[in-house]
């Protein structure tokens, strides 16, 4: 589990490349009343990348994807998403402009069925146009879904429940995937299910940043990882780097 | 068939007449409800807005009010926007406290304006139709104004519940109700999408306040009660379910009915009362509804 295949689309982004990243967030700081959560935060996406983000429980990682898909303004820094500066944008424009943000603990609509929720997904009039076919494509991603797609989301099991949370994410067409903490609350094997799943997002060249306490799965289908602690970046490399970081090993994985 | 029988049967019509304006009125309050977490204790306040918008074309231009409710309802419509805009957008995330506020003090504002400028008389509303002999078939009548505002009522009943549940607007509108949070993140429009709810809310109580005024004396704080009904209407229907208080407004409507029929009129309002606090106290989740825009 130590090697990570790079994504193809990520091949030619060392150092100095000219690509521009599709995602970069520059000394980000953010605040809930007078509890400061980010301490300027500093990282980047390139296109086609799978990044993950991993940290203690209070380290910031859920506010971080807040900030970047506009659920929270930054107090400082910057956000740049394809390189326009999008630090003010609110969320409802940051998801037509290509972000999707499918946040922690398995948040569906309950009273809305199955078919109602992926629909949703597809609002912006960007998603609309294709909804059958981004329809089609969950399902057979997700084929427990269309034995399911009458049924109210709320009495899903909670596997389900995060299946219909990532398909809606997807069903928007983004550009970027935010996934926060897919696996929190799953029995282990579902887990196993809902990281296989995960992997086959990454097949179809979505650029994805996925938040994990699950150090181990979350680094192994990432390309490169950032270690948050308390609000700032503590470590960035490569997944496999990380996975053999001393450090690491012994303050996330036990060893 | 026997008296008794036919005396019920003809209570339960009556009341089903009533009953559809007052489902119109509590759905109003159970979208606003539903889409923004605010009881709105101005509804009736709107209404009673409604009813003088009617009144003005029907004094001043002689327009039928059963046409001069539809201007009430696009009148109100935009006037409920800009209250919202004004208003109740800026207080929207503070406290419940800070909402009630707000809305009665809205409610003090439109009855007293309504006062200043068309004084606290008593207005009738005399139009050919409630002149004219109830409709009667067998050993039952009905008022033929009230029989037209039932069908106009569900008209728009139908209508409102097919909105909701059939539109992208009414997908979006459900999508807040059920998780604020997560809508914007569909790309839904939460600020828009709640000021149009609240403005639809408001227009719903418009329409009926002006399919009301031939049935009614006029008079600025005529709405008082109507808030009230609302609410027992909602609470009735589970709170924020539209589809809950269409048929709660129906139930209150027969019950005030047969209360009027067996023990007087004057006991309608107490009834009210008491189904209110019967349904807090027993199942507050209402008795229609599991919680569900
Ligand atoms: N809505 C809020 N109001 C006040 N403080 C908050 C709020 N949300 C988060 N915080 C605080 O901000 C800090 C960062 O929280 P955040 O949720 O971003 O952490 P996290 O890394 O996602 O944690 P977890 O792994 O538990 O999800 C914590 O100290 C937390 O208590
Ligand atoms: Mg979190």
């Amino acid at each position: 589990m130590s090697t990570t295949t790079p994504n193809p689309a990520n091949t030619g982004t060392a150092v100095g490349s000219a690509a521009t990243p599709l995602l970069q967030v520059d000394g980000v700081t953010a605040f809930y009343r007078d509890l400061q959560a980010l301490f300027g935060i500093t990282l980047k996406v390139m296109p086609g990348e799978i990044v993950a983000l991993i940290g203690a429980n209070g380290a910031g990682k859920t506010t971080l994807l807040r900030v970047i898909s506009g659920v929270k303004q930054a107090a400082a820094g910057s956000v740049k998403f394809e390189g326009a500066d999008v630090s003010r944008v609110p969320a409802h424009r940051m998801v037509a402009r290509g972000v999707s943000h499918v946040p922690e603990g398995r948040q569906v609509f309950p009273f809305l069925t199955v078919r109602e929720n992926l629909s949703l997904g597809a609002y912006t009039s960007r998603a609309r146009a294709s909804m059958k076919q981004s329809m089609e494509e969950q399902l057979a991603l997700f084929p427990r879904l269309g034995e399911r797609m009458n049924q109210l989301a709320g009495t899903l099991s909670g596997g389900e429940q995060q299946m219909v949370a990532i398909a809606r994410g997807l069903m928007a067409k983004p550009k970027l995937l935010l996934l926060d903490e897919p696996s929190l609350g799953l029995a282990p094997k579902i887990v196993d299910e809902v990281f296989d799943k995960i992997q086959s997002v990454r097949q179809t060249g979505i650029t994805m940043m996925i938040v994990e306490q699950n150090v181990v799965s979350g680094l192994s289908i990432a390309d490169r990882g950032y270690v948050i602690q308390t609000g700032t970046v503590l470590l960035e490399d490569t997944s496999s780097n990380l996975l053999k970081n001393e450090m690491v090993r012994a303050a996330y994985l036990g060893l | 068939m026997p008296r008794f029988l036919t005396d019920f049967i003809q209570a339960c019509m009556d009341g089903l007449l009533t009953g559809a304006l007052y489902a119109l009125i509590g759905m109003g309050l159970a979208l606003i409800f539903g889409v923004m977490r605010i009881v709105n204790f101005a509804h009736g306040a709107f209404l009673m807005v409604g009813m003088y918008v009617s009144w003005v074309l029907f004094d001043k231009f002689q327009v039928n009010p059963y046409i001069g409710f539809l201007i009430s309802g696009l009148f109100l419509f935009v006037f409920g926007y800009l209250v919202y805009r004004a208003l109740i957008q800026p207080i929207r995330d503070r406290s419940d406290f800070m909402q009630i506020l707000m809305t009665t003090g809205i409610a003090l504002i439109l009855v007293d304006s309504v006062q200043l400028k068309f004084g606290a008389d008593y207005h009738q509303t005399i139009i050919d139709l409630t002149n004219r002999p109830p409709f009667s078939f067998g050993a039952f009548t009905l008022n033929r104004a009230a029989l037209l505002s039932f069908v106009i009522a569900g008209v728009f009943i139908v209508g409102l519940q097919q909105f909701v549940v059939r539109s992208r607007t009414g997908q979006a509108l459900r999508a807040i109700a059920q998780n604020r949070e997560v809508a914007p993140l569909m790309g839904i429009n939460v600020t828009m999408i709640q000021g149009f709810s609240f403005a639809l809310g408001i227009a719903m109580a418009g329409l009926a306040g002006g399919l009301l005024l031939p049935a009614l004396y006029l008079f600025p704080s005529v709405g008082e009660d109507y808030t009230l009904k609302a609410f027992v209407i909602v609470v009735l229907g589970g709170m924020g379910s539209i589809e809950g208080a269409a048929i709660g407004g129906l139930v209150l409507g027969m019950t005030e009915s047969i209360t009027s029929a067996y023990l007087g009129q004057q006991w309608a309002l107490a009834v009210d009362f008491i189904l209110f606090l019967l349904v807090l106290s027993l199942k507050p989740s209402g008795i229609f509804g599991r919680q569900r825009a």
